[in-house]
């Protein structure tokens, strides 16, 4: 198959159908925002979890609740406030006065897609307990460890860290989520059908399922069987080297955020119905994996300023 | 996006940092050009800034036509010609500024900034003083910072980029300095070009009248320095021996004589001897000024029979001599044309110098007595020392010795002179320079052009040629001591007494430290003349000598090792690890896309090679076919994983399918084909949907 290439590249051009679909369908809910929908499943297929981090207003959560209907998951929204205590989001033991014992009642957390909205609006402790959950993929909860469901994808959404009445996240936490992606303003096209057309959220119910969690699994296993070649792998290890020597940052992507951008770029790759990933996979899914995990030396710029000089200094080997 | 548009983003990067550069590099020429010509580079410099934010428009070719004659009319009118020193580097600062406002691509960006670098050095035809030097090597790593972010550091911020810049520089010091060292220098003027007319603005001229050296009086700037290599003459036998002038027309004192004779015979010389290096600064006259009286100096320069040394040529760089004197010098005897020349006055003298003159040779008519008598008529009579004298009606002699009797050396030389030849005693008038300000820092003696002296010499039997100084008679102090006044309101000069400045300087101990502090500054420069300007084939030969080197082919070939190493070394350091180019695929890869390249399409080095042939599809719509293929099997080879050889053997035969560009497109291309393709890639984008190649349109619509 690979001796004239056929597969490789022309394959390129025609997306799988059952992304195709499912982008089309979601792109029929969401207008105008197709390069972050794609984004959004690539993480989903790469078994990362998303944060979205916009200005209230841009459809975040609309996102969250479409990306739910299409896969049929079974979701759940926690709304992260500065009084929201671990055991509002992980669950608790309540005393059942029937059998005269202590009763788990799991939290929202143990739900296939957990919508965690407005993340930065609550105390660092909320935060860390979904935090957890998210790495480790089970609750421990009095001390019975107990797992989280397959799959299991957490949305983040958050407020600008320049707003009022935020905790950021700190730097270690923001490495669990595999991407951070921007929604951004609509285009006046897309803002003026918007206008026009019917409630989003009337359109949820009528939504088909386009992609079973059954089927999901599989395409996550088959992500992981995408072959990224050595001449690749020198390229990742460009780019983590630039990060890290150049003196534009103020510290390197780690190891961990090596592995996030080559398991982005293999469901990236898979979703284009390549058994390889090519270095424009890997530059498809850079900003969204390396822009919240990088800090201009200058303190600030956009995502897309951050990640600029390594898309365009950093040579494929 | 052609590689040599000027897209605005990287103009937003770039522009303020090269327009702030530029203006930084003409501005030392305004020491040197009319202020109109730096101006307008600083002009197209903040109409090229406003440019950059919308704030002006830009120069329609017309206009900017208009304004190369304007610039052009501009250097003819101050220079009236455009080469030389001064009109040939304004015809380059005018040239800099109308670039920058021309500017199209990223090769003229590049011009530019190698312009300003040349421009930089010319301020060097005008001055090599070290604050020049530092200047400009600021100037040279704000310029270096400009490559810099045009070579992709423009995602860089300023800091970033200036200390990248001024790093680079720092590492080019060594290599600057090996070949400073090494290098054969040049011999003759290197700095200066053909000088454009012979200004006098500085030294001694070759003619003396009231008013000639009064220019030079009050100028600080330095003559020469004079490093003593054991002892320092006492000030009243510091005279510098310059020009001597026979000839008196009654206002304007002239040497005489076209070009003056070769000694015929040294002079006896007696007394201590001093040796000294005498670093001149060049005054564009052949004269060097020895220490009365010259006994042994360099082969170059030539002792003349009026006793001063003339080098070969006019002097425009500074110039190191090293010399001996002798104090006391005897004469051989006075020809008989001599003679007739040493008594020449003209026409018949003034009733009152007659009388004044009668009268003394009635009281002693020996030449020696009547000097001493008009030395103590200088003295006696109320003659004040004054820079500023006042003007002079009728004749110029009698005027000044018996109406106005203020004035310096000029006079009181000229006006001895001429009484001494009135009373038939051989005389003559010698400039130079006398005393010099001794520097305790740098143990040297500086001399500025504030002393330049006028005295007298008159002719005695049996003596010989001895020096009078009419000026000591009136002002001793400014001659026994180093000079050290202010002159008054009214020009009179008053000589700061010995207490006064020694009170003076204690009161004010921040004078004093801006004496030091000066003084501190006059031995750097020094020691800057001495060890980097004088740095000329003389002193090179005597370092290398020092080294051992002492034939040119020997140092050649050590400079060539030297740095053939220095390459290797960097070439080590810096040399890309683990290149790709063992991948066979690479390989052929490479040499296809070389291919390519001869068409106008590059891939960028951070560009996907999916990508490119996308790009190349749009471009080039006949090669779509073909590379896509060849860029298909490539990355199926170098990232699907696997590499038959039979694979490899069928991307080559797939790479030979690509024409290698030389037929057919060849012909036309020149700059508007060039432009035809930059608009047909920008109109490919915009019209992709029409465009016949559907292979890419997936690839398009997911990376937006």
């Amino acid at each position: 198959m690979l001796a004239d290439g056929s597969h490789f590249f022309r394959n390129r051009r025609n997306m799988d159908p059952v992304f195709s679909r499912l982008l089309e369908t979601a792109n029929s809910v969401i207008l105008g925002k197709e390069h972050p929908i794609r984004l959004c499943i690539c993480c989903l297929l790469a078994r990362g979890h998303l944060l979205i981090e916009d200005v209230p207003g841009v459809g975040k959560t609309t996102l969250a609740r479409t990306l739910a209907a299409l896969l049929g998951l079974k979701y759940q929204r926690i709304q992260f406030t500065s009084d929201l205590l671990p055991a509002d989001v992980l669950g608790s033991s309540i005393y059942d006065a029937a059998t005269h014992s202590f009763r788990f009642h799991p939290g929202p957390v143990f739900n296939p897609m957990v919508l965690a909205d407005e993340i930065n609006r609550s105390t660092p402790r909320a935060q860390s307990a979904l935090l957890e959950a998210m790495e480790e993929r089970q609750v421990t909860v009095e001390g019975e460890t107990r797992p989280l469901p397959e799959p299991f994808f957490v949305i983040a959404t958050q407020n600008p860290n320049t707003q009022i009445g935020t905790f950021p996240l700190p730097e270690s936490q923001l490495d669990r989520f595999l991407m951070r992606i921007e929604l951004g303003y609509p285009d006046s096209r897309a803002e003026r059908e918007l206008l026009m057309g019917e409630e989003r959220y009337a359109l949820l119910p009528q939504l088909p399922v386009c992609l079973p969690a059954e089927e999901l699994l599989v395409l996550q296993t088959r992500v992981r069987n995408v072959h990224a070649s050595p001449a690749l792998l020198d390229y990742v290890q460009a780019l983590l080297h630039f990060s890290r020597e150049s003196p534009l940052y103020q510290g390197g992507l780690s190891p961990r955020a090596g592995l996030a951008l080559l398991h982005a770029a293999k469901a990236w790759a898979l979703m284009d119905g390549r058994a390889a990933v090519l270095p424009e996979d890997i530059q498809a899914v850079l900003p969204s994996v390396a822009g919240h995990r990088l800090k201009l030396a200058s303190n600030g710029g956009s995502m897309a300023a951050t990640v600029a000089p390594l898309l365009r200094d950093v040579a494929i080997p | 996006m052609s590689p040599s548009a000027l897209s605005p983003e990287l103009l937003r990067r770039n522009l303020p940092l090269l327009c702030a550069a530029l203006a930084l590099v003409v501005t030392p020429h305004t020491a040197d050009l009319p202020l109109d010509i730096p101006g307008f580079v600083w002009l197209a410099c903040g109409w090229r800034l406003a440019m950059l934010y919308d704030k002006a428009p830009a120069l329609a070719r017309v206009s900017l036509f208009l304004l190369t004659l304007a610039g052009a009319g501009l250097v003819y009118l101050h220079f009236h010609k455009f080469y030389g020193r001064e009109g040939g580097t304004a015809l380059f600062l005018v040239g800099l500024g109308l670039k920058l406002l021309e500017m199209r691509s990223l090769r003229d960006l590049y011009l530019v900034v190698y312009l300003a670098l040349f421009v930089a050095v010319t301020e060097y035809l005008f001055s090599q003083s070290i604050p020049i030097a530092a200047y400009t090597l600021g100037v040279v790593t704000l310029l270096m910072s400009c490559l810099i972010g045009l070579n992709g550091g423009e995602s860089l911020s300023l800091v970033h980029r200036l200390r990248l810049g001024a790093k680079m520089v720092a590492q080019a010091i060594p290599v600057m300095v090996v070949l400073f060292l090494f290098l054969p220098r040049i011999a003759g003027p290197l700095w200066k070009l053909p000088e454009d007319e012979p200004s006098g603005k500085t030294g001694l001229s070759d003619s003396m009248e009231p008013g000639e050296i009064s220019r030079l009086g009050l100028s600080r700037e330095t003559a020469f320095h004079v490093d003593f290599e054991a002892t320092l003459p006492p000030p009243q036998e510091r005279y510098w021996r310059g020009p001597v002038f026979w000839q008196f027309d009654g206002r304007r004192w002239t040497a005489g004589y076209d070009t003056p004779l070769p000694a015929r015979q040294p002079p006896q010389l007696s007394g201590t001897t001093y040796r000294y290096a005498l670093t001149l600064e060049p005054h564009r006259r052949r004269w060097v000024f020895p220490l009365e009286t010259a006994e042994s100096f360099p082969a170059e320069l030539t002792r003349v029979e009026d006793g001063f040394l003339l080098a070969v040529e006019p002097i425009r760089e500074r110039r190191r001599y090293v010399l001996s004197s002798r104090p006391a010098a005897r004469f051989n005897a006075l020809s008989e044309s001599e003679r007739r020349r040493a008594l020449q006055i003209p026409g018949i003298p003034d009733e009152r110098v007659r009388e004044l003159v009668n009268g003394w040779l009635l009281e002693n008519p020996s030449a020696e007595a009547l000097a001493q008598r008009a030395l103590r008529h200088f003295r006696e009579e109320p003659f004040v020392y004054s820079l500023r004298p006042p003007a002079i009606a009728g004749d110029p002699v009698a005027g000044f010795l018996f109406d106005t009797r203020r004035g310096f050396c000029e006079h009181y030389s000229g006006a001895f002179v001429y009484l001494m030849r009135v009373a038939g005693v051989p005389a003559r008038v010698v400039t130079g320079y006398q005393g010099g300000h001794w520097n305790p820092v740098g143990h040297f003696l500086e001399v500025a052009q504030a002393d330049a002296h006028a005295w007298a010499e008159i002719w005695l039997d049996g003596d010989g040629w001895t020096r009078i100084d009419p000026t000591a008679a009136v002002a001793p102090e400014r001659i026994e001591r180093e000079m050290e006044f202010a002159a008054g309101a009214d020009g009179a000069v008053v000589f700061a007494s010995p207490v006064a400045e020694a009170l003076g300087e204690r009161l004010s101990s921040l004078h004093g430290l801006m004496r030091e502090a000066g003084l501190m500054w006059d031995a750097v420069d020094h020691a800057w003349v001495q060890w980097v300007l004088a740095y000329g084939p003389e002193n090179q030969g005597r370092f290398l000598d020092r080294l051992g080197i002492v034939d040119w082919n020997r140092l050649v070939y050590s400079l060539t090792g030297l740095l053939s190493a220095l390459a290797l070394v960097s070439f080590a350091l810096l040399w890309p690890r683990n290149r790709g180019a063992a991948d066979p695929a690479l390989r052929i890869y490479r040499r296809i896309t070389a291919k390519l390249e001869h068409m106008g399409l590059t891939r960028g080095p951070a560009e996907g090679m999916a990508d490119f042939a996308a790009r190349v599809a749009r471009t080039r719509p006949e090669l779509a076919e073909s590379f896509g293929r060849f860029t298909e099997l490539f990355l199926a080879i170098r990232y699907g994983g696997s590499e038959p050889a039979a694979a490899l053997e069928r991307l080559k035969a797939l790479g030979r399918e690509i024409p290698s560009g030389q037929r057919g497109s060849h012909q036309h291309r020149g700059l508007g084909d060039l432009d035809a393709r930059t608009q047909g890639i920008s109109g490919a984008a915009a019209e992709a949907p029409h465009h016949q190649c559907p292979q890419t349109s997936g690839n398009h619509s997911h990376r937006q």
